[in-house]
Order: structure tokens, then sequence, then C-alpha cells
């Protein structure tokens, strides 16, 4: 059948040769086994990393970025954006220019309007009068490079028998502007339109300059008049209160971790010995103590929230962080309560429990070596996933008034103000929505791979991969 | 007779689990109210005391009228008795209102807009988990997930915030108003705030339709059909759906729960007139009265709803229907 | 084809994509199934025989799985079938039993509606005409009260009940072939001897084909016309039922024997069981899959795979012990 013949010595006979097949796999560890998973993860090890670096930014930003988050600067308020910049101090006084000034600054031939000065303090233009006209109505277009043929916001009217001329102090910004001048007859029919464009160079009051500290207080408006001094940077922008964004949102993460990681913290400990203990003694205990939770489950948060803040005798519009804290232990616990009840139960039916009790297991040995390290990854993972939904709840109270009040910062409060001015600088709102956003979405995924790597049905997996 | 008695038993444990759940409910409810009077009355000063330069007699008439002069066991029996009633007093901050009153006008238009907001959630979450099941580790499944993920991780206010300015800008755009930025009026004003408010929800429905759609789909009885010659879809919308839509019915009570609470939110940002807008301005006034009716009220609300759907949960699947039945 | 042949399968493997990588399931296997006869699969758990049983009818549905051979069903190959095809041969004319009963049946829907489904689909009936079929087939399965056991859920019936509902509704459209997937495992042990006696009886009016997957070798001795036994995804012996009771070609199937209690047993001897474990089907061995735990080792099954070879009375085994050479060599040596 088969040629060429087998040599006879493969038929030898062999007797068992287990031993040398055996392929042994390195003994791992349990903890070894979730570590394994969770570092095959990759989502999860950026997720680790986004929350690890959210805390440092909260714990360690402040020294690094020492800006006073409640320091308010009415100059800069709802700046976007912006790297440090040299501005030059200005001190306003009364402008009043004579006919001979007047005479040089349009002397040329053709020039009709002319900048006398443009800084964000203040913008003045003089113009040629035009024959027969009555008044002048002065506009400045904000856009120009969007709304080219609107004329733009009107500033003022100007009657014809004043000196044509025009001081504009309207929240300048460093920013392309047009201006026009319309003048008109006393049948109001359009004469004359003259248009110029300017962008006004970077300037900061004398007050304001000294209040900042940029400018020393003993020099006078005359000394200090085009001084040039280096503004703070605001990497993030500024608020409607012109408070340095950056700076609230580091002390603003401090309060919202701190309530995030605290409330979970607490509440997960207490459900877990709540859980514990109902479980392991069981029976008519057990029931009553889960009857419990189920109400304080059915208790609406709000409203306790509020008793809480009434107890705390905190007033509107004030701070409540303790009584949003005891809030959210005191009814937050059941979930994890009876979670772990449920993991207990569970173990205490499991072969290797009874083994080791049959065995001799003290309760004591059997909890720390049995129970307790297979409690500790659902009570990981319930942690995990705790932190960001007290996150949100303190973005909800603080949003609500009920949380944070300012001028303390947290995201929620923070979210709150933005709310107002998002039309028109949406930064504002942006900025600590996305503090949140990126804090509750690394958590959410450590969550979603803790539950993974702990998941022991998936355990065999490891070995072959 | 014999019927009968089969009826009988088949109804007992149901009849008895309502009644058992009916009762504990009814404890809720009283707890919630009972914590509200006496927390409200430890309040340092009374809430007259903010009155600006109220004579004595007036004062007088005034806490005769809200029954403060009398003493706190006869306030509690009143408060009780009269909340049995129906009865949730009167407004401190709006003389002329009475908290029956605020709660008849504004409450319909939180419940019509929840409602709407449940039928979006429900109805998202379902197609979106099916659809992500179905696509298991392919791209629209991936798309589907990053979408959940990312919507559970931004605060609803800032969804409204970034709808309304939507809003905005496609009516900017269209040089029409497309949509109304806010208000109430009719279902075009219902329409995004509903879809907003629904939307943490959806994305939780989704989550859980997707893993309990993948759940069924491992099941023998998945195996056994498809044995039978039924063709993929013929399974999957004969045993899979409708086992696999069964679960979310057990979340829909704590959902109605966070859409009740959401919806403080979104009225507040769409100025929609809800009793959500109303309760935080009461919170923010400190209008005590108005505070106490209306939690008592969203408690017994909460409380009956989470109980409804645990009823209907029971109706709808016959392993809890008919469970005395198999005792039996 | 022999006129007397219902399934054929011949060199049936599959591989199933898994995270580390595929499993090779199944490596390989033939054997053909008379009309009306009975052929068992048997093996421990892991060996494959019903993953090749549910590969055969197109019920793996893993994405990547990996088929080849052919599966040759009333002169039909159903692993190149469509699944429109597909689906008309399944459930009318191959029906399937499996092992859990319970989670077998849809939890929420009635007995009598997932019957009457089978016969909506093929036999085109209205709902109620397939209620009132449903009835009759649970009558035909000996199902107490099977009126009343149309109208119920699967959890209100035992496991003993609702196996019977599960044949029912197997033999629903009469299939020539009925697969029995460990029809008795989740049973006691009183329901295991109801069903097979049920089923014996079924295949006695209906003519019917059964193939049986089980480990249990005394539901074999009872049912089995034709043995297949498998190891490692690979068939290693395949005989008659008496002859592979009488006399077992492969030490795989000596070694089973031994590990089952039988009556002549004496009671103080001791079961023997089979040292070691199965090996990994991610990387199969190159030689023989149970050469080491076999006690009759040679060298050459570490290095080479044996082929089938006839073991005589048409029983074949997968072997080096019946190789021509090997029998040669011992002849020479005890010379």
């Amino acid at each position: 059948m088969l040629s060429p013949v087998i040599p006879r010595e493969y038929f030898e006979p062999l007797g068992r040769q287990q031993s040398e097949e055996l392929i042994t796999r390195p003994s791992l560890s349990y903890w070894q086994h979730v570590w394994l998973r969770f570092r095959k993860n990759r989502m999860a090890l950026a997720a680790l990393g986004v929350a690890l670096a959210l805390v440092l930014f909260a714990v360690i930003g402040p020294w690094l970025w020492p800006v006073d988050p409640a320091a308010q600067n009415i100059g800069s308020r709802s700046l976007g954006p912006t790297w440090s910049r040299s501005a030059e101090v200005v001190a306003w006084r009364p402008w009043r220019a004579d006919s001979a000034s007047w005479q040089a600054a349009l002397s040329g031939t053709g020039i009709d309007i002319a900048v006398v000065e443009a800084n964000t303090e203040y913008v003045r233009l003089l113009w040629k009068p035009v024959p027969k006209a009555t008044r002048y109505a002065v506009y400045r277009n904000d856009q120009p490079e969007l709304a080219r043929d609107s004329p733009g916001l009107p500033l003022e009217d100007i009657a014809a028998d004043a000196m044509p001329m025009l001081e504009d102090r309207l929240d300048l910004r460093e920013r392309d502007y047009r201006y026009s001048i319309i003048a008109y007859d006393g049948r109001g029919d359009e004469l004359q339109r003259y248009q110029i464009g300017l962008r006004p160079a970077l300037a900061i009051s004398l007050i304001d300059g000294q209040l900042q500290g940029l400018v020393p207080l003993e020099l006078d408006s005359r000394q200090a008049q085009g001084l040039g001094v280096t503004l703070p940077a605001h990497p993030l922008g500024t608020d409607h209160l012109g408070r340095d964004i950056l700076a609230r949102l580091m002390h603003g993460g401090r309060i919202s971790l701190f309530i995030g990681v605290a409330a979970p913290l607490l509440y997960v400990m207490f459900g877990a010995l709540y859980g514990g203990v109902a479980a392991y003694f069981g029976g008519r205990f057990d029931d009553v103590m889960m009857r419990v939770a189920d109400f304080v489950v059915a208790l609406p948060f709000l409203l306790f929230m509020i008793l809480f803040r009434v107890l705390f005798n905190i007033q509107p519009g004030e701070s409540g962080i303790t009584a949003m804290l005891v809030a959210m232990i005191v009814l937050g616990w059941p979930s994890t309560a009876r979670l772990v009840r449920g993991q207990v139960l569970q173990l205490k039916e499991q072969a290797f429990v009874n083994a080791a009790r049959i065995l001799g297991g003290r309760p004591f040995y059997i909890i720390m070596t049995h129970m307790l390290p297979n409690v500790m990854g659902v009570l990981l993972v319930s942690l995990t996933f705790a932190i960001p939904s007290a996150i949100f709840t303190e973005a909800f109270l603080s949003f609500i008034g009920l949380g944070v009040a300012p001028p303390a910062p947290s995201w929620g409060s923070m979210c709150n103000d933005g709310i107002r001015t998002m039309l028109s600088h949406p930064h504002e709102l942006l900025f600590p929505a996305i503090a949140i956003s990126l804090t509750v979405l690394a958590f959410n995924l450590l969550g979603d791979a803790l539950r993974d790597a702990f998941d022991i049905r998936l355990r065999e997996g490891v070995g072959n991969a | 007779m014999q019927t009968f008695l089969a009826k009988t038993r088949q109804a007992g444990p149901l009849a008895r689990y309502i009644g058992g759940r009916l009762l504990s409910g009814l404890f809720t409810i009283w707890f919630i109210a009972t914590a509200t009077f006496f927390v409200m009355h430890w309040v340092p000063g009374d809430p007259l005391s903010d009155e600006k330069a109220v004579s004595a007699e007036i004062r007088q008439n005034l806490e005769a009228r809200y029954g403060l002069d009398k003493p706190l066991p006869q306030q509690y029996w009143i408060y009780i008795t009269s909340m049995l009633k129906g009865d949730f007093g009167i407004s401190y901050t709006q003389k002329n209102r009475s908290v029956n009153d605020i709660i008849a006008e504004h409450f319909p238009v939180s419940a019509m807009l929840g409602a709407l907001a449940i039928v979006f959630a429900t109805l998202g979450g379902i197609v979106w988990g099916a659809i992500a099941a179905r696509f298991r580790n392919r791209w629209p499944d991936a798309v589907i997930m990053f979408a959940v993920i990312l919507t559970v991780s931004v605060p609803s206010f800032v969804f409204a915030a970034l709808s309304q300015h939507l809003i905005i800008k496609l009516n900017q755009a269209t040089g029409v108003s497309v949509l109304p930025v806010a208000g109430w009026g009719g279902l075009r004003h219902m329409l995004v705030p509903a879809l907003v408010l629904g939307l943490g929800t959806m994305a939780y429905l989704t989550r859980l339709m997707r893993a309990s759609t993948l759940e069924v789909g491992s099941a023998d009885y998945i195996k056994t059909a498809r044995s039978k010659g039924l063709s993929s879809l013929q399974v999957f919308l004969h045993h899979e759906l409708r086992n696999a839509v069964l679960p979310l019915i057990t979340v829909l009570g704590p959902a109605i729960a966070a859409i009740t609470t959401g919806g403080f939110v979104v009225e507040l940002i769409f100025t929609i007139p809800g009793l959500g807008r109303y309760f935080v301005t009461a919170v923010q006034q400190l209008d005590y009265t108005v505070i106490m009716g209306t939690t008592v009220f969203y408690g017994a609300f909460l409380v009956l709803m989470v109980l409804l759907v645990d009823i209907v949960y029971g109706l709808v699947d016959p392993r809890i229907r008919l469970q005395g039945r198999a005792d039996a | 084809m022999p006129e007397d042949t219902l399934l054929e399968v011949s060199g049936l493997g599959v591989d199933i994509p898994t995270h580390g990588g595929y499993v090779h399931a199944v490596r390989g296997i033939d054997f053909t199934l008379r009309p009306g006869t009975t052929m068992a699969l048997v093996g421990e758990s892991g060996c494959g025989k019903s993953v090749s049983v549910q590969a055969m009818v197109g019920l793996l549905a893993t994405p990547g799985l990996r088929l080849s051979g052919s599966v040759l069903f009333q002169q039909r190959d159903l692993l190149q079938l469509e699944q429109g095809q597909l689906n008309r041969i399944r459930g009318a004319r191959i029906g399937m039993v499996f092992q859990d009963p319970l989670s077998a049946f849809n939890p929420t829907r009635t007995i009598g509606s997932q019957i009457a489904e089978t016969l909506r689909i093929h036999k085109g009936m209205s709902k109620a005409d397939g209620l009132v079929e449903a009835r009759r087939l649970l009558d035909e399965c000996r199902l107490s009260e099977p009126t009343k056991r149309v109208a119920q859920y699967p959890f209100e019936l035992s496991g003993g009940m609702l196996q019977r509902a599960m044949i029912a509704m197997a033999l629903a459209c009469g299939p020539e072939l009925l697969i029995a997937d460990e029809p008795t495992t989740a049973l006691d042990v009183t329901t295991q001897d109801q069903i097979l006696w049920l089923l014996q009886q079924l295949q006695q009016t209906r003519g019917m084909a059964i193939l049986l997957i089980t480990h249990d070798l005394a539901v074999v001795a009872r049912m089995a016309d034709e043995v297949a036994v498998m190891y490692a995804g690979q068939l290693v012996e395949k005989a008659g039922v008496e002859r592979l009771f009488a006399a077992p070609a492969h030490p795989y199937t000596r070694a089973l024997l031994r590990a089952t209690p039988h009556g002549e047993m004496i009671t103080d001897q001791p079961l023997e069981t089979i040292p070691g474990s199965p090996p990994d089907l991610f990387a199969p061995p190159q030689g023989c899959g149970f050469y080491p735990r076999c006690s009759e080792a040679m060298r050459i099954c570490r290095q080479r795979m044996p082929e089938i070879l006839p073991a005589g009375d048409a029983a074949v085994s997968r072997c080096w012990l019946q190789h021509p050479d090997y029998l040669a060599a011992r002849g020479a040596g005890n010379d």
C-alpha cells in the first residue's frame, strides 16, 4: 500500500511521552491577567493618560500658570485666545482739535478724511466739510471683510456747524474697521460718502495698566503716555468679566474633580460595605437592608439637594460644595450596594469558597483571600463609572444654581456663564464644555476597559494571543 | 369554577406584586412629603422675613393665610391632609396663584415634551442599537458606538446650547425661520428640545439594545430558528428583535426620571414654560410652597411611572406574567 | 454515489477564526449515512463533533469561517448551496434537536407558535392550521395534554416535555434526516430513556435517518447502527456498532470503552481514565493527535499522521497499528 516500506525501527513502542509535549504557560495572578488585558487595549491606555493629564492639569496647573482666576479685567473682556502682546500706554485726555491742526491733517491733495490717532482706547478721525451739508452720520463696520457694503453700526450724528471730527471709544479691538461718514443735506438726501479703513493699535489705558501692575503707580499721565508694556497672555482667552479662562479651568478643575472623585469614592465605599454586610448575614436582615436601599433609590435627588442646602444654611447664590457632596453620598450608594451584594451572594455559593470553608478557612481569611479580590474588580469599575456621573451632577447643579456659585469657578458654573455669551463669544462655553466632556469621556472609556479587563469570562484568551 | 380558580391563580402573584409596590410607593411619597415639610420648617427665619417692611398686621394676616401661626404638629397635619386632598397651597412669591394652578398649567407642557423625548429616545435606541449589533465590529458599529460615547460625555446643556446655536445659524443661512429658536407653540417648537432631551437616554438605550441584541443573537433558540429554515431576516424580526427589546422596558422607569430632571435644563435654555423651569425658578427664589408641592408631585409622578413600567414589563414578558402558573 | 446513500460527507474541514488565530476544529472527516439508519458521532467534548454537524447544515455563522470538503445530502452539496436553497432544506428535509431544550426554545413565544412557524414557512400553512398540526405532532411525540401545551410557554414545561416538543418541531415537515445533538445530555436518566425510546419508535414509523451526536457510549450501544469516533477534529475509527464494542481497533476507542462503566464490571474494579488532555487545535500536531496519551505509542506516531486504514469487518481506523508495514514488521519480529 505505502511504498517505500516504513523501516521497522519506526514502530518501536515509546511508552507515555506526555511530559515533553506539555507546553507550560506562565502562571499569572489575577491582577497580572487584568493588567495584561488592560494594557492590550490601546484606547484604555489613552483614556488613562488623558485622565492622569487632567488630574495633573488641575493639581499642578495653578503653580505653572499662577494667574488669579478671580481677577477681573474690564479692559480685556471676552477675549479670544491670545499670547502675550505688547501694547502702548495711553492716557486719555479730551480731544480739542483746532482749525490749524485740522488743516494740517488734511493738507495733501485729494485727502478728504484723515486718521489722527487709532488705538484700542480711542480712534480719532477728521474730514473735509461737505458744502451744503447739514449733518454727518458716522457709521462703523466691525466686519468689513464679511459685510462689504454695509456701513455697519451707527455711531454718531454730527451737526454740520460743529467741527467735522469724531472720537470713537466704543469697545475697540485690535482688528480691521471701516468707518463711513455720510453727509446729508437739509432734505435728507445723501451728498457725499467718505470711507476709511483702519486697524487700531493695541493700547492699554493708564488706569488699567496701573491696576494690573504693568505701569508704576508713581508715573503721571504725561510720563506714561506712549510707554510700551507687555499685556498678559490668555491662551484660552478671557470670560465676560475679563478673567483668564485657563486659570479658571485649572482652579475649576480642582473643584469639579474633587467632587467628581470624592463623592463616588465615599459612596462606593459605603455601598460596598452595606451590600457586603447585607449579603454576608443574608436572610431577613438582607431583605430589610435591601428594602431600605430600594427606598433610597426612589428618593428624588434634586429635592434632597435643596433640603441639604437648607439644612446647611446655604443661601441662594452661595456655593454649596458640602451640601452637594452630602446629597450625592446619601443618595448615591444603593447601586453599588446592590452590585456588591449580588457579587458576594454569588461568591458565597462558589465551589472555591465552599472548599475554603470545608478546609477550615476562617471567615476573615475567606473574605480577604476569596471575596475581596473578586469584589475589587466590580468596585473599581463602578467607581470609574461613578466619576463621570458625579462630574455631570456637579455641572448640572452649578448650571441651575444649586452648586458652585461665582466667583469660585467650577467647570459647570463656567459653562453656565459661557452659555450667556455663547453666540458672540463661543470660546467661553467651548473650553469648559471640552474640559467636562474630555474628563467624562476618559473615565467612561476607562470604565469600559476596566470592565473588559476584569471580565473573568475573557480570561482564557490571553495565553493564546 | 375551574377556570375561575385558574384565573385567580394567574392574577394572584402579579396583583400581590403590584399591591406591594403601590404600598412602598405610597410610603416613599409620604416620606418625601414629610422630609420636605420638616426641613422647610427648620429653615432659620421664616419665609416671610424677607418681606420688606411688613406691618405687624399684614404679617399676622399672611401668617394666618399660610398657617404659620399654628403649632408645628398642627401645621403638619394641615399640610398632610390638604395634600391628600390634592391641595398643595399657595405660592409665596406669586400671591394670587395656588401651587395646584401652577402644576396644572405647566406640567402638561413638561409632560408633552418628555413624552416626545421618550419616543425619540426609544425609537432611536432600538434602531441604532440593532444596527450596531447587526454590523458588529464593522464600521457602522464603530461609528454608532463612537457617537454614543460622545453623547454620554457631553452635558445636556451643552447640547441644548449648541442646537440652539445651530438653529440660529440655519435660520440665518436660509433667511426664513425654519425652526423656532425658543419658546412654546406647536410641534415645531417641541422638535429640537425633545430631541436634545432624549439624546442621553437614546445613547444609553442604544448601548443596551446593542448588548441585548448580541446576547440574544448568541442564544440557542436563534440557532434553533435557523435550523428550522428561517431566513436571517425572519430570524431577526421574529426572534431576535422581539426578545432584545424586552430588557429595554425595564430601564424605561429610570429613563423617565432622567428625562424629567433633564427637562429642567432644556426648558430653561429653550425658554419653554414647563414645570421644570418653574421648579428651578422656585428653588432660586426659595418659594417654599412651590418647592414642596412640585417635589411631592414629581416624587409621586416618578414612583407611579416606575411602577407602571414594571407592570407593563410584567404584561409583556410571559416569563413574569405567568410566574404563578409555572410554580403551580 | 450509491442509490441507498442519504448523506455523504467527504473531507469536511472547519477552521474557526478566534482572537488567537484559526482553530482547526475539524480536520477532514468522511462518512456516509444510509436512509433509515442511525449513525452515532462519538467523542469527548471539544473533539469537533458538534462543530462538524453544525458546519454541515450551515449553522456556524462566525465571519471568516473556512469550510472545506463536501456534504452531499440527497445528491446536493450543502456547502455549495445558496442561503435560500439551504433554508428550504433545513427544517423541511433535515430536522435538528439540540442539547438543552429550555434554551433551544424562544422563551417569549408559545410552543405551538414555534412549531407552527416551521409549518408556515415550509408548507405555507396558515397559523390556525399550523397550531392544529402542532397539536397532532405533540401528540405523536407522546406529550401529555397536547392541546394545553400548544398554548404554553417553554418555561412552563419540564426538560423532558420540552425535548418531546423539540422533536415534534424537528419532525414537523417529515424530514429524511434528523440530527440530534446530544439530545439526552441535559435530561435525567429516566427521561433520557423515554426520549431514546421515542426516537426509536419515530424512526420505525417514519423511516428517517438519524445522525446522533453523543459522548455517551450507552446511548450509542442502544441507538446506533454505525459509529464514528472522533478525536481532535478527526475520525479515528468507524465501524458497525457490534464490531466497535466487541473489537475496538483504535487505542482511543479502547481507552474510551475502558473508561465507561458497564454491566459486567466488578464493583471494586477501578474505572480507568485517559490521562492528559487533547492537543491544542490552534496548532494541530504533525503526527497522531492521540499519541501523547496513547499507551501503545510508537516513534512514527509522533512524526507522521496515520491514514484511515481498513481494520476488518468493514471497519476503518486511523492508527499505525493497522498499517500493513507494522503488521509485517510485527510478524517478522515474532518469528
